[in-house]
């Protein structure tokens, strides 16, 4: 017995660097889907006052419900791509990721011209000036698939795709396994291997509850599609960003929108297609 | 022949063993080694900003020197020439590279500096000028009405109130030399064990 107890005090030896204080609440709540809207409320009352204790900053978290009738598509021009990253730097702003350690949910991979070959394709390029010369730039984000990996083998159900076609994520529901970032195929997943640190200039205070507000240790977090900005009928930052307009969003369900015009009329093509995602992000190269 | 249940009592000295690992555990004696963060530097205010590549002219003007004159002050009384290697002494910063339109009064008014002209001789004002460019850029004009050339700034959701910006041509393209100028790119991202550092 002395021996069992021994072994179970340096077992939990690593609870001696637990860093933010233990909240019950937080600990107890249920998951997303089971949020009555006046518990719904208490919890994005708590989440306000950790942000204003951890980050000095008056933010205003929302749970910004999904609209009717619409499905979320992503185009991206190719041929307009220049591989600046700027669509990187704005997502990393506008959704409160971590700066240290450094996690973009963006990720740009410079190919050679004539190759769709995945494997031979750059992420560290540095160099002066973009385009370079018989290259061309694919910037991959999480395509919100229509039949997600990463759903498929959450073993708590943190993360499910709502009926706009986003896929998102409980964070307080996440145990952080990391079974999602190994079933994703592009990638898409990130995981806060420590605390985030974020400037308490930087943050972004209009946060919604799925989306941008500042995760813990832990936990996976993704590109939504800027929900707190599309639901409320704004462009994602990263579309907001780039210099050159490559990239197209918008509502799929409505045949005169802009994303519809080019799924109709441009040669559209996706990442892997033999992966069976089906997803909501399309590639496709222009004159 | 009777069920003898043996108690196996391990020794003593294994539960002195156990002991002694977690007190090493808790004060930390085994794995000197901690886990750092390397601190990433702020990316560049440019690489976030919402801008676009180029500031338009909203009205037509010109600086030279310390003073910002409009056109017609001096082209009042300057006889228009279809020679455009005349025009580089005063507007140094204009460089021609538009393919086979390089004849300055293809886009410009001979009598009327402050205004641009369109494929039919009409004036066109400098805050209209994508209307000048439609005629010979047909496809690309139509891309752009729909929203799927060039970049819209605000809402996707047309039945918002809220107000969707286009930007227009030219402020992405120079009039004079169109082609879009390479841009210097945001720093490289790190592998993700490149954050850590593990130090006594």
């Amino acid at each position: 017995m002395v021996s069992g107890i021994g072994a179970m005090v340096a077992a939990l030896s690593p609870l001696k660097n637990w860093e933010d204080g233990f909240d019950l609440e937080e600990f107890t709540q249920k998951h997303y889907k089971e949020l009555t809207p006046e518990e719904m409320a208490k919890v994005l009352k708590r989440i306000e006052r950790k942000v204003e204790r951890q980050y000095g900053v008056k933010a205003n978290v929302r749970d910004i419900k999904p609209m009717d009738g619409v499905q979320f598509s992503y185009a991206l021009n190719l041929s307009r791509c220049i591989g600046c990253r700027k669509c990187v730097h704005a997502c990393v702003k506008e959704n409160n990721q971590s700066r240290s350690p450094e996690i973009q949910y963006i990720r740009v991979i410079k190919m050679k011209q004539g190759s769709m070959d995945m494997e031979k394709g750059e992420h560290h390029y540095d160099v002066q000036k973009v385009p370079e010369e018989g290259h061309f730039y694919m910037p991959v984000q999480c395509h919100q698939c229509r039949k997600p990996p990463c759903v498929k083998v959450c073993p708590v159900k943190a993360t499910w795709q709502e009926p706009d076609g986003i896929t998102v994520i409980d964070y307080n529901w996440c145990i952080g396994c990391r079974y999602c970032e190994a079933a994703c195929p592009y990638w898409a997943r990130r995981f806060n291997f420590a605390q985030p640190k974020i400037p308490k200039d930087k943050i972004n205070p209009e946060m919604a509850y799925l989306s941008n507000r500042p995760r813990d240790k832990g936990v996976m977090e993704k590109c939504t599609f800027c929900l707190q900005r599309t639901r409320q009928g704004r462009y994602p930052a990263c579309l907001e960003v780039c210099p050159t307009g490559s990239r197209t969003f918008g509502n799929v369900l409505d045949p005169n929108s802009e994303i519809s015009y080019i799924l109709k009329n441009k040669r559209v093509f996706i990442l892997k297609e033999e992966a069976g995602t089906l997803p909501r992000f399309f590639y496709y190269f222009d004159k | 022949m009777t069920d003898q249940q043996s108690k196996i009592t391990p020794p003593l000295w294994i539960a002195l063993v156990f002991i002694l690992l977690a007190i090493s555990f808790m004060l930390d004696v085994w794995g000197h080694k901690k886990r750092y963060i390397k601190e990433r530097p702020a990316v560049a205010a440019k690489f976030v900003s919402n801008e676009t590549v180029r500031d338009p002219l909203e009205s037509p003007e010109t600086q030279q020197g310390r003073f910002v004159y409009n056109c017609n002050s001096c082209h009042r009384n300057i006889t228009p020439s279809n020679d455009h290697r005349k025009w580089t002494m005063a507007h140094k910063n204009v460089k021609m590279d538009h393919g086979i339109n390089n004849r300055c009064f293809n886009c410009h008014q001979e009598n009327n500096r402050e205004m641009l002209k369109d494929i039919n001789g009409d004036p066109v004002p400098f805050s209209k000028s994508e209307l000048v460019c439609q005629h010979c850029h047909g496809p690309k004009y139509r891309d752009w009405m729909i929203g799927v050339h060039g970049r819209p700034n605000g809402y996707w959701d047309k039945s918002r109130a809220g107000k969707t910006v286009k930007a227009t041509c030219v402020a992405c393209h120079d009039p004079h030399a169109p082609r879009f100028q390479p841009l210097e790119p945001a720093p490289a991202p790190v592998p993700v064990k490149e954050n850590f550092y593990w130090k006594e």
